[in-house]
């Protein structure tokens, strides 16, 4: 009776409080221009928060397997929490390979288990270490010019969207000369 | 290590009981893998990895498990949620290797507990309610299986529909029990110190913290509440949404204790994780001296 952590259960039950979470937020209210009033020539506008990027860069690698480390950035006001899964990887060297497992931090595919990820909390305006992306990659795929493609999905309390990340090098770009 | 951090870092689940088995069965690393079969019961559990041994212990001590509960409960909502949380954490206090009842009583409130923590705290005001009043017996193994509850990350919940009702039931019973709530106290403590310590780090403190990531394994000089945050047990609740403001630690209580009122109270006012650790040793402090003793 494996009751200590759920799968999707999990999920909607942090998906309800998300709700409740981002429900009690604190509201800033829009300002309406009065059509009437002359344009002040000194306002700026305010420039509009930088987005969510992130990108991965390469960790280490074992004999079957290269891991890499999953970074992102934000420009809002106040911090973000997220979670994240890998969608979908393909590595390309001329040729495209989509036949590779990928996994996020202990969700190996091959352990029956899926562990809904823990929220991560990114600072504002800050570049931070968000978790690892594992994939499988052969030893014949693993050459210099070979890049992972990987989509990822990530939620933002019950919202979510797919985020291609900048292709990533196989091998240790250290090394790659 | 004191009861105080067995229940902080869930060392409970790897404890061993008379026949052998850890109290956290697929969760805990000493689980043997015996038992397992695809389950028989309807809906989504059904072909999928099931406990069969884990169950046979409970039924084995089933009556003994459902007396304990009506022991333990009383007539709200917020009186069963203490009763499992008293009965989830007894063994701290208990005999080891733990006693064969005592283990099926604990995974029959496992089992219970998680999801009954979650409906009091997405209803405010529901603790003081009858317990059938927010999920009715009749209702309760649709929303559990709706909710997906009985999936756990390895296996599903290895009890049948019938078992699950009779547990419910048990919860209801019309006397306010004597039962020790410092469990209790100390889980949704920890929430509310854990869900500030998140808000925080989401502002940015990481000058407290230098080298920190959203993952990175604590440091030993990072103040302590990012250790509490990373460690196994109820704390865990609060990584697994994106907000938990402390206040929402009062929801599961009918009467607030004193203790856990003050500590949201001083959660609410930190603006530093050191601030949040001396709120945090403050509420520690006040605990009965057996909880902190080795």
């Amino acid at each position: 009776m494996d009751w200590t952590r759920r799968q999707f259960g999990l999920w909607a039950g942090a998906a309800l409080l998300a709700a409740d979470a981002w429900a009690a937020e604190p509201v800033q209210q829009a300002v309406i221009p009065d059509p009437k009033a002359t344009p002040d020539p000194k306002a700026t506008a305010e420039p509009e928060a930088e987005p969510l990027v992130l990108d991965g860069v390469w960790a280490s690698a074992t004999d079957t397997e290269v891991t890499w480390t999953l970074r992102a950035r934000h420009g809002e006001r106040e911090g973000v929490s997220l979670r994240w899964l890998v969608a979908a990887v393909r590595v390309v060297d001329g040729t495209t390979s989509t036949g590779v497992m990928a996994w996020s931090g202990d969700n190996h595919p091959w352990s029956r288990r899926l562990l809904a990820p823990d929220m991560v909390d990114v600072p504002p305006r800050r570049l931070v270490a968000i978790g690892e992306l594992h994939a499988m990659v052969p030893a014949p795929l693993r050459t210099a010019t070979a890049r992972l493609h990987a989509e990822i999905q990530v939620w933002r309390g019950e919202d979510s969207r797919m985020f291609p990340l900048p292709p990533m090098p196989v091998l240790n770009p250290d090394r790659m000369g | 290590m004191t009861p105080l951090e067995a229940l902080v870092h869930d060392s409970l689940l790897d404890w061993i009981d008379t026949e052998g088995r850890p109290l956290g069965e697929s969760a805990s690393p000493l689980w043997d893998g015996e038992g397992e079969r695809a389950c028989p019961f309807a809906g989504s559990r059904r072909g999928r990895p099931m406990n069969t041994a884990a169950l046979a212990q409970v039924l084995a001590h089933r009556e003994q498990a459902l007396a304990a509960l009506r022991a333990a409960s009383g007539p709200t909502a917020g009186d069963a949620w203490l009763a499992t949380c008293a009965l989830r954490w007894a063994p701290l206090f208990g005999p080891r290797p733990v006693p064969a009842t005592d283990a099926a009583t604990f995974k029959t409130v496992l089992g219970i507990t998680r999801p009954l923590t979650s409906w009091l705290l997405l209803s405010p005001g529901s603790a003081g309610e009858p317990l059938h009043t927010l999920v009715p017996p009749g209702t309760v193994v649709d929303r559990l299986e709706h909710e997906g509850w009985l999936h756990g990350s390895r296996q599903v919940c290895a009890a049948p529909p019938e078992r699950i009702v009779e547990a419910w039931e048990a919860l209801v019973v019309p006397d306010i029990p004597e039962i020790d709530t410092t469990g209790a106290l100390v889980a949704s403590g920890l929430w509310a110190v854990l869900g500030q310590t998140r808000s925080l780090l989401r502002q940015g403190v990481l000058h407290e913290v230098p080298g920190w990531s959203p993952v990175a394994s604590p440091q030993p000089g990072w103040p302590a509440v990012t250790h509490l945050l990373a460690a196994r047990g109820p704390g865990s609740l609060v990584r697994e949404v994106p907000r938990f403001e402390p206040r929402w630690a009062r929801h599961v209580w009918v009467d607030v204790p004193p203790a856990l009122d003050a500590l949201v109270t001083a959660c609410e006012q930190s603006r530093t994780l050191s601030d949040l650790d001396g709120a945090w040793a403050a509420f520690v402090h006040a605990l009965p001296a057996a909880w902190t003793a080795t």
